[in-house]
This record gives structure tokens, sequence and C-alpha cells, in this order.
């Protein structure tokens, strides 16, 4: 059938549809109804499907969790991570407490009171104490949670150093990352879009002393239990750097530097053997291997977390967290812009 | 004082300055509006739930953004986009408001008709208008606008970042000008109506909560709808006469451009700083209603009327100080995000 006459009857069936329910207003009159009032029966019909709604909407979310709440991120892998898990899991168990609660005594009441003839509203018509009783009491599980998460957020973004963090810049673009290390003297040599030309892709200033002993990957490697500085740089648009196993996220912004810090816990060798991550690679193999395709091998990874054009779901690189001696080992084998540039 | 001409097709159902006609205008608009932004969604659903995936219905609707049925992933992001925008702003914003509060208002508090039915007229021709032009950039050749609807430079600033930054992006920004000049003209006109034209009798502390809702809605309207379009002005000079309002230092298309001193994050401030009072906007008439509905039905007064009014009101001025919690990560300075974490509260 051609769009045309699917177009007629669609037409053709909303008029049905308004010409029958005309019908059935007009016919209802004549029977004497009173078809603009509720009637008993209907009170008592939409009172029960509340309640049958209602409740089956809370068990939903019950079954939800139940059945697809595996799904959630494994154990954090950064030394702040476990400190934003703990919030996130505070404000969870308030808020399912307060939903479970609340929800079956809302249906059941709009069910138990609904329209009757004969029963009448008790007239009640304000009460301050109550008012006062419930503005407060949350607020103050509210103040519990806000002063918490302020104390984790100044942690988190301007945090006391005893050891200096090593200092990694992420430099992202339209539509990839590249890693550039600091090496010996832990600061990154200056850099500006000005100065992008062929090899130089993150465009190194050259004449800078700091800049010679930079290294430039397309893999990010990290030492475990080491805080680790990072520097965001973005050459065209704005783009996210998230680190969803770290619980790290900052924009990086064209034309700024933005910063995030973390220090990394687990490795990647340690994290494969978590058992979550194991029964996930085992549930994404199983759906691969049924498709033919190869085996998937769980890696941390960095994602773009702000749409920055058409690949942005594509824009991702590689985490490697390894031991001291690992990443020193394979920093020692990349080259530094004095060789490259 | 007007004359009572006879009214004929137009003048009653077109050109109306009528509040209920009005009212009912805004109504089929928003519901049209919001059959597209539904079938948008359907759309990129689908390609969410099953991606990369062909489907013939896709080719159907998209045409050349999905060859063979599988959707280009422009398309994908400017379905998001302008389905956001849509839904956001023309079924809830002006959907909404535009229909209850120009249909109730006048009857809630015993006026006649608004202060000025030809303001409210202009108002709802103004939404009209902003849509032809939404819709019309779906069809253009680059794309409709795809940066997503809070549409943030420098992507939504450059052509060359993605092809929905072009044409598309410009019609987008035409497009909400119009919408917030008409949200702006019936905002005057809700808060005139109600200040000035109750009848005898009706103090404020009488008024149905209804009208207080709508109230406060519309005073949140005009603090904060100008602010948004101080942006997209900007946004839009940035794009069209050069100015680098928001950009600074980019390479991208294999050259430096010559943009220099603007930040990024000077947009997110002054596109959150009405995107927070926004949704504000969304919530308060539904509070409204649905307190009235209640009571109504129930037939008693609704419980604690006074702290209801206390609460609106509450709520109004907080939603001014609390922006920056949607900008946490944007790089801004991490005090500024101790603070907006304080407000939050």
């Amino acid at each position: 059938m051609n769009t045309v006459s699917i177009i007629v009857l669609i037409v053709l069936a909303v008029l049905t549809i308004v010409q029958v329910m005309r019908i059935s207003e007009i016919s209802s009159s004549i029977q004497g109804g009173k078809d603009n009032q509720v009637s008993e029966k209907d009170n008592d019909t939409q009172g029960k499907l509340l309640l049958l709604v209602g409740m089956g909407f809370v068990i939903s979310v019950l079954v939800m969790y139940w059945a697809w709440g595996y799904h959630s991120l494994p154990a954090p892998s950064s030394e702040h991570g476990s400190e934003i898990d703990s919030l996130w899991n505070l404000s969870m168990l308030i808020i399912n407490v307060v939903f479970f609660i609340v929800q079956p005594i809302l249906f059941y009441f709009g069910y138990k009171y609904r329209g009757k003839k004969g029963t009448k509203a008790v007239y009640y018509e304000h009460n301050n104490k109550l008012e006062l009783f419930w503005t407060v009491v949350p607020a103050l599980f509210l103040a519990v949670l806000i002063i918490w998460g302020l104390n984790v957020w100044s942690g988190l973004m301007m945090p006391e150093n005893e050891e200096e963090p090593i200092v990694i810049e992420l430099y992202a673009q339209q539509f990839n990352w590249t890693a550039r290390y600091s090496g010996g003297d832990n600061q990154l040599g200056y850099a500006t879009v000005h100065e992008i030309a062929g090899a130089n892709i993150v465009g190194v200033d050259t004449k800078d002393a700091y800049s010679s002993d930079d290294i430039i990957t397309k893999e990010l490697h990290l030492p475990v239990g080491k805080p680790i500085k990072f520097e965001f740089r973005s050459q065209d648009v704005i783009h996210s750097a998230f680190f969803p196993h770290f619980r790290a996220q900052m924009n990086c912004v064209p034309g700024s530097k933005t910063y995030f810090q973390f220090t990394p816990t687990k490795t990647t060798a340690e994290i494969r053997q978590d058992k979550d991550v194991k029964n996930h690679v085992a549930e994404v193999n199983e759906i691969r291997l049924a498709k033919g395709e190869d085996v998937w091998e769980f890696n941390y990874v960095l994602l773009c977390n702000k749409i920055c054009g058409a690949a942005h779901y594509n824009m991702q690189m590689e985490i490697i967290v390894e031991t001291e001696d690992e990443f020193n080992a394979w920093i020692k084998e990349q080259k530094t812009v004095a060789e490259t540039l | 004082m007007e004359h009572h001409h006879k009214e004929n097709f137009f003048t009653k159902y077109i050109f109306t300055m009528d509040h209920k006609m009005i009212g009912k205008q805004f109504l089929i608009t928003g519901m049209i509006m919001g059959i597209v932004g539904v079938m948008m969604s359907m759309l990129f659903r689908l390609e969410l739930a099953y991606p990369e995936q062909s489907f013939p219905i896709l080719e159907f609707f998209l045409g050349k953004w999905a060859p063979d049925g599988v959707m280009d992933p422009n398309m994908y992001l400017a379905l998001v986009t302008i389905h956001g925008t849509i839904m956001v702003f023309f079924v809830l914003t002006a959907g909404l408001s535009g229909t209850f509060s120009n249909l109730l208002i006048p009857l809630q508090i015993g006026a006649r008709d608004m202060a000025s039915g030809f303001m409210n007229a202009l108002s709802y021709w103004f939404f009209f208008l902003s849509s032809v032009v939404m819709i019309a950039s779906l069809f253009v050749e680059s794309g409709p606008a795809s940066g997503g609807w809070t549409v943030y430079p420098p992507l939504s600033a450059l052509p060359q970042a993605m092809p929905g930054s072009g044409t598309g992006m410009t019609l987008w920004l035409i497009s909400m000008t119009f919408f917030i000049v008409g949200s702006l003209l019936g905002s005057l006109n809700y808060i005139v109506t109600v200040i000035n034209m109750r009848t005898k009798g009706m103090s404020m502390t009488r008024l149905p909560l209804t009208i207080w809702a709508f109230f406060v809605t519309a005073v949140l309207g005009v603090l904060s709808f100008p602010v948004l379009l101080s942006a997209a002005l900007l946004l839009m000079m940035d794009r069209l006469i050069g100015t680098s309002f928001y950009l600074s230092d980019i390479f991208i298309g294999g050259e430096v451009l010559s943009y220099s001193g603007g930040s990024p994050v000077l947009y997110q401030h002054l596109f959150w700083f009405l995107g927070h009072p926004e949704v504000y906007i969304i919530l308060l008439p539904a509070l409204g209603i649905s307190s009235e509905v209640i009571a109504t039905n129930s037939r008693k007064p609704i419980f604690g009327y006074r702290a209801m009014v206390g609460s609106i009101l509450a709520i109004a001025f907080l939603s001014f100080i609390v922006w920056g919690h949607h900008m946490f990560v944007t790089g801004m300075n991490p005090f500024l995000g101790s603070v907006f974490t304080f407000t939050r509260c």
C-alpha cells in the first residue's frame, strides 16, 4: 500500500472513533443517563484500577531492581570512588525507604477513600505544626547529605597532596583522545593549537624546555596506587573525559585547561578477576560468540561524555592500570617529544 | 471600548483575541508539536535499542538520512536535539502555560478577558511562527540542529563541527527567538491580568492556588527567558559576524580559527540561568492545577493553602540561585561547585 492510502486510512480511522464517541454520548443522554456526572460504578472501578496500577508499579520497580540491578558498575577502582559510591548508596537508601513506604500508602488511601455516595471528606484545612515537621525533618536529612557531599567534593576537587601527583595531559579532539605524559620533570611543556602542524598533533611548543621529555601516546597506562593529576585540553569543541570505573569526569573545554585528580587502586589484571566483571564479560561473550564475533576482554575505558559530533559515541581510549614497575617499563619504551618532533 | 462587530470565520477562529479561543490555539499547536516530538522519540529509541541495524521504517521517515534503513549518526543526534527542544519548550512551556493560563486566569479571577487581547493573540502567533520555523529546520539539506537541546558552543557555533550546526542551527536560533518573544508577551499579559483585573473582593490571599502557580510561573518566565535570548543572540553573533563570545583557540578542519578570548562556559552559565527556572516553569502550573483538581473533587479546601503559597514563592526564589548544579563538571572553579551544592540543599 502506498503512502497516500495509509494516510487516508489513518484519517478515516480517527474520524470513525470520533463519530462512535459522539454516538455513545448522544445515545446515553437519550436514555436519560446523566452522562456528565460520574457514576458510583465509575468511581468504584477507577478506585480499584488505581490500587491495581499503583501496586503493580511499585512491584515492577522491585522486579526491575532484582532482574537488572546487576548491570550497575563494578566496585570503584579509585580512592575517592568509594566515597562517591557511599554517597550514592546512602541517597538511594533514603530514596527507596521513602518510596516504598509512601507509594503503597498513597495508592491504598486513594483506593480506600474513592468517591462513594454518602461519604464526606474531613474538613481539615491546615496544621502549621505538621507543615513545620515535614519541612524540617527532610531538610535535616538533606543537610546531612549535602554536608557530606560538600566534604567529598572539596576533597576531590581541591586535594591536599602529600606526594606530588603524576601529571598527564589528555587531549580531546573530534573524535579521538591523545595522552601526553609530562616525563621526568613532571611538568608539561607549553602547548597551544597554534603550534599544531604535521606530526605535532597536540600542538606542543618544542622551544619550551619542559616539553622535551614529554611523551605522547595513544594508550593510557596508569601506575596503581599513585595520585594522577589530569590536565584536559580540547582542540575543537567541548568533549568530556569520562572514566566510569574510576568515578571521574571532567569536561574538556577548547580555549581553557581543566583538571581532575584521582588515584587508581585496582590494576587491570586485578579487576578482571572481580566477580561482577567476570559475569558481565561472560554474558557479553556469549552474545558475541553466538554472532560469530571474537571474544572480548575487559579493559578500563575512557569515554567522551559531551555531544561532540557524529562519532561521539565511538570516541574512546583504552586505559591500562598496572604495577609501578610495569608502568615504568612501558614508559621507558615510549619516545619523547625531543626524539619525535 | 471595542465595538461588538459581527464575527466572521477569521476573527472568530484565526485572529481571535478571546482568551478561551487563544487557549485552544495553543492547545492544538502544542498537541501537534507533541505528536511530532513523540514520533522523533520513537525513531531514535529504535536506533538506541538496535544500534546500526537496518529498518525500512527509518528510511520511510528519514529518507537520505537513513540510507538502506540504517540511521545516519548525525540524524540520531538531530532527532534527540529537536525532540528535546520541542518537548521542553513547545509542548511543556507554551503548550501547558499557553493553554491553561489563557483559559483559566480570566475565568478564575473573575475578569472579562486578559489585560490585552491583542498582545495575547500576538503571543500565540509568535509561538505559531516559531513552530513553523522549527519544523522547517527539519527539512534543510544539511539537517536540523544536532548539538543536543542545550546546543552548547563551540559545537553549535561552528558549521564545520557537524552538519547540523549549519543552516539548521541558524533556523533553531531564529525559531527560539520568536518563541521567547511570544512567551514573554504571554507572561507579561498573565502578570498584569492577575495583578490588575481581579474581581472585587478577591484579594491575593483568596486567589485559587492554580492562579498563584500560573502567576509565579509567569514571573519566573519574564525574569529568566531574556537571559536565554541573550545567550542565543550572542551565539548568533559568533556564528554570523565573527565575534568571540564563546570561542577561543580552536583548530578544526585543518586550520586554526581566528576566534580569541571567548569562553564556552559563558554560554553554559547563560543557558542554565534560564534552564533551571525553566523546569520550574514547567512544574509549577501542574502543581497548581493538581492542588485544585484534588481539592474540588474531594469537596474540601486544599490542605495548608498558605503553606502552599509560601512553597510556590520559595521555589520560585530559590530556583534562581541553583543553576550551577547543571555545571559541576564544566571545569568551572570548584569553589563555585561548592556554592551550588549548598544552594541545591
